[in-house]
């Protein structure tokens, strides 16, 4: 179990590498308490173009405590090139500490550079702390909604 | 609407359609072409996070799905998302695109993929009630975006 001492701990942002899997998985678990079929691994090497372009993760005093998953995407009418955010997921021993705005800077910096267009992420409308942590980071409510079915 | 009713077959989506996608796409968008080769690839019809589908009616390709098996959320979920239905002008109204969607959830379905999503405008009325008679309901997820300038 870790707790932090304390002091500042030494977060650093880097892009995401095939070996963060486990450790990617092991945050989520933590959050979710759910154990993932070994497919979402193999999904998530299969896709490596895809994903982990602009992904990264954040280390703190080394060690993987955070990390989001996000792709590019083509989207709109006319089409144009976005920065997709799939899955932003911080260890919940270490929220609160400013590493997802840490994490969605160096994503937005990295879509800047890549000279796209938008970064975009659909969340639920009532979750108002993912609300006031976008905002914050300079998002705005899009128009586009979300239709499921669920089988 | 021409008298000849010629069977529609559905099929997944192959690399080797990608030229006929992207023809319909032209033709609809009347040539300046909303999809490019280069999404086509990044799409990659036949590989193992693909969903697409194609509609075909004696042989040409007159529809496609473009959809995809991904991971989302904390926590995650695995789902399938829909990201553009096209249907060839010549042959809306057939109900091809009901029957693209209906093939995909069959699929889905089959492979143990329990969620199906499409993100739509929200001022677009028509495709709503598109997706709202196929069994499609709007959830709570609405999008937030970051645009840079210039």
């Amino acid at each position: 179990m870790t707790s932090l001492e304390r002091g500042e701990p030494k977060v650093r942002i880097r892009p995401m590498e095939h070996e963060d899997i486990d450790s990617v998985l092991a945050i989520d678990r933590k959050i979710t308490g759910v154990r993932r079929a070994v497919t979402y691994t193999e999904l998530i090497t299969g896709d490596l173009g895809g994903v982990l372009g602009l992904s990264f993760v954040a280390e703190v005093d080394g060690v993987v405590q955070g990390f989001i998953l996000a792709r590019r995407a083509y989207v709109g009418e006319p089409a144009t090139e976005v920065g997709l955010i799939q899955i932003l997921g911080v260890d919940p021993d270490y929220q609160h500490q400013g590493i997802a705005t840490k994490m969605v800077n160096t994503l937005l910096d990295t879509c800047r550079s890549k000279k796209l267009n938008a970064v975009r992420i659909m969340i639920n409308e009532h979750d108002s702390q993912l609300h006031g942590l976008f905002e914050h980071l300079g998002f705005r409510r899009g128009e586009l909604i979300d239709y499921t079915k669920t089988l | 609407m021409s008298a000849k009713e010629s069977a529609v077959n559905l099929r997944r989506m192959a690399r080797s359609d990608i030229d006929a996608v992207l023809d319909i796409d032209r033709k609809i968008s009347g040539g300046r072409g909303l999809i490019t080769y280069r999404d086509m690839v990044a799409a990659d019809p036949g590989g193992a996070l693909d969903l697409s589908f194609v509609s075909e009616v004696d042989g040409k390709v007159v529809g496609f799905i473009l959809a995809r098996l991904t991971y989302v959320g904390v926590p995650f979920i695995e789902i399938a998302v829909v990201q553009a239905i096209v249907v060839d002008p010549d042959y809306q109204r057939r109900g091809v695109a009901s029957r693209l969607v209906n093939a995909l959830l069959e699929h889905c379905h089959a492979e143990g993929i329990n969620t199906i999503r499409a993100v739509l405008d929200e001022r677009n009325t028509d495709l709503k009630r598109f997706f709202q008679r196929l069994g499609f309901r709007r959830s709570e997820l609405v999008n937030y975006v970051r645009t840079f300038e210039g």
